[in-house]
């Protein structure tokens, strides 16, 4: 897929100048993915290799992705960089609710893949697959910046192949909404709360 | 910051302001007492011509290896530039009055020892827990805490969807 310029195609007698042929898709993926706005939240020293990232040795603006946005409401991509506790986990998951459709969550680093070496602690929260949909995973403690940006470039991939089909399974469209398998965040943190002390309130 | 060789000896200031026991070391300047009698302690340090601590450079809690508990207060005095250690033993209520009434940065100090100790401190402003979530119910630095009893939190995503599925039901019924 690509564009197809009217002027070009000199060999087709219905071309008409100034006409721009594409399909959908590939025209909303492009501008989805170049302009991956993140949320400017660090949690740990992930947060350091971020910052990194954004200044000029690494300059994530070659991706589109150096306008950091200190409100949910215009990002489109959760960086997590650091060890979520329990405490900042509900934040986090409120801060995520807030973001506007459509909404990628990058897990950065061992400490919110899987809890990394505060697993074994009675405030941290073992993965932050836990409470949110992650699209990718960023391995290392800390990532490199480099790391940071193949992370991104691969969430860029991602979005690549997303489609505006309805009945694809990578059909991802802007304002759908929360699915049917959502629960508003007061909710979902008073759920976390629960399973903290033991209980589980589905049951 | 030189602590032993600028240091004076409160001795003398001690045996005339406290009716009560206490154990006094010039050499380390630590005080030790009961934690009852911190109010007058406190109104000692921050009044006295000789010693005018005026500043809590940091205040935590520690247990001893017979399970008694101890706040720790570490004192500087800007002006006349002398420190003073106090070491408090807690009574088996585990209430210890607040220093915040002398000292605005015991605040949130005395409320981490709270959080990780269970130590109440009477008259506090706002005594919270500062780093774990209100809803837990242990002490993580007490000797008698075990790891393995606090619950890890499974799936939520998982169990998210499934109570949304029993809401979805309860709505069509």
């Amino acid at each position: 897929m690509g564009l197809i310029d009217g002027h070009n195609i000199n060999a087709s007698p219905r071309s008409i100048p100034g006409v721009t042929l594409t399909s959908l898709d590939w025209l909303i993926n492009v501008a989805r993915r170049n302009s991956l706005w993140p949320l400017t939240m660090g949690l740990a020293c992930c947060a350091i290799e971020m910052i990194c990232a954004s200044a000029a040795r690494f300059d994530i603006s070659r991706f589109g992705m150096e306008v950091f946005r200190p409100s949910p409401r215009q990002a489109d991509v959760m960086i997590v960089a650091g060890t979520v506790v329990y405490k900042m986990a509900a934040r986090v998951k409120r801060i995520y609710e807030q973001m506007p459709e459509p909404k990628y969550v990058v897990s950065m680093g061992s400490c919110a893949n899987s809890g990394g070496i505060h697993a074994d602690s009675y405030g941290t929260l073992r993965g932050i697959d836990k409470i949110l949909p992650v699209d990718v995973y960023i391995p290392g403690c800390p990532p490199r910046p480099e790391a940071l940006l193949h992370g991104l470039t691969t969430l860029q991939r991602k979005i690549d192949r997303q489609t505006l089909r309805r009945d694809a399974p990578n059909y991802v469209l802007a304002g759908h909404g929360p699915g049917p398998g959502k629960l508003s965040p007061e909710v979902a943190v008073e759920l976390m709360a629960a399973a903290r002390l033991g209980i589980d309130l589905t049951k | 910051m030189n602590r032993v060789s600028a240091q004076t000896d409160f001795s003398g200031v001690f045996r005339e302001a406290f009716s009560f026991e206490h154990e006094y070391d010039p050499a380390a300047q630590v005080l030790r007492l009961e934690a009852e009698h911190l109010p007058q302690a406190f109104k000692l340090f921050t009044e006295d011509s000789r010693l005018k601590l005026n500043y809590l450079r940091d205040m935590t809690a520690k247990e001893g290896p017979e399970g008694q508990l101890f706040t720790v207060y570490n004192f500087v005095s800007l002006e006349l530039k002398h420190v003073l250690m106090v070491i408090a033993r807690v009574s088996e209520d585990l209430v210890v009055p607040t220093a915040t009434s002398h000292w605005d940065s015991a605040d949130w100090m005395e409320r981490e020892a709270y959080d990780m100790f269970g130590i109440r401190f009477a008259g506090h402003p706002d005594l919270r827990r500062i780093y774990l979530e209100e809803t837990v119910d242990f002490y993580p630095l007490r000797k008698s805490f075990k790891l393995d009893e606090v619950p890890n939190v499974g799936d939520l995503g998982g169990r998210e969807r499934e109570l949304a599925k029993v809401k979805a039901k309860e709505e069509k019924a």
